[in-house]
């Protein structure tokens, strides 16, 4: 029987994981870092009220490094995966690409099989943008 | 409202957010002035900018919608995580309500934050 104290646990050591239970993880990692970050960005971006000095002096602090730019970086990469798997969760729960019941006959197929596309397809996806993002960040890695 | 339709309404806002944060990112991390002009492109985070930016209706529209959005769906999902660490009602309860009260605060500030641009800077 599931037991639900074993829910964290269970993430990391859940037993034999397929693709789609490895995406379940990313998208929890990644939700929980952005809902962790979000306040602290209404916050941050919130010190334009007090004028240019202060806006400034906080974009100094938080902006203007290689470090703030890597994790700028790890942020954009958070924000694309969690994103894009994001959307291949709506249109699961909607239906889509699951295909529709039929009857058990051999060879058995199941709905994990039928989204397995879209899942190759995030991760493909996942990939070209975070290519992408390295070429578009690499300048502010090295402090230009 | 039953559970069922916050979950649905943490599907929408997902929805919504997956075109605005792409959109963000396109404005403020990737190419910036490609999108939209900007004053100096050189960084979308400098004064001229967030000046240009705060002073436009559908940016602060924008930033409205996304503080709204970002916070229900943000705090919607950690509320689904934090659960499964400990089920028993009164820890859920108290998640809940901390939750919540943090939302409203800072939604309040970041709605305040985003006019006040509008009207005053």
């Amino acid at each position: 029987m599931y037991n639900r104290r074993e829910g964290l646990i269970k993430w990391l050591f859940g037993g034999k994981y397929n693709l789609e239970a490895y995406l379940f993880l990313l998208h929890r990692i990644t939700g929980i870092a952005l809902a962790l970050y979000l306040p602290v960005h209404i916050i941050v971006t919130g010190m334009r009220i007090f004028g240019p000095e202060v806006w400034k002096a906080t974009m100094e602090k938080v902006a203007h490094s290689p470090i703030a730019a890597f994790g700028e970086w790890l942020l954009v990469v958070a924000v694309a995966v969690h994103a894009l798997n994001g959307m291949r969760l709506i249109l699961t729960e909607f239906g889509f690409f699951i295909g529709r019941p039929s009857r058990p006959s051999y060879p058995y197929t199941n709905s994990i099989d039928r989204q397995r596309v879209l899942s190759w397809g995030v991760m493909l996806l996942s990939a070209v943008f975070i290519v992408w993002s390295v070429v578009a960040f690499s300048p502010r890695f090295f402090g230009h | 409202m039953k559970g069922g339709k916050f979950w649905a309404l943490h599907m929408l806002a997902g929805f919504f957010l997956f075109f605005l944060l792409f959109a963000h990112i396109s404005l403020m991390h990737f190419s910036a002035g490609a999108v939209m002009p900007i004053e100096d492109p050189s960084n979308p985070l400098n004064w001229v900018n967030v000046l240009q930016r705060s002073k436009e209706l559908v940016m602060t529209v924008v930033y409205t919608l996304f503080v709204g959005l970002g916070l229900y769906h943000g705090f919607y999902g950690l509320f689904g995580v934090l659960s499964e660490i400990n089920t028993l009602r009164p820890f859920r309860k108290a998640i809940k309500s901390a939750l919540i009260a943090l939302g409203v605060v800072l939604f309040a500030y970041g709605t305040f934050t985003a006019w006040y641009g509008y009207f005053t800077l």
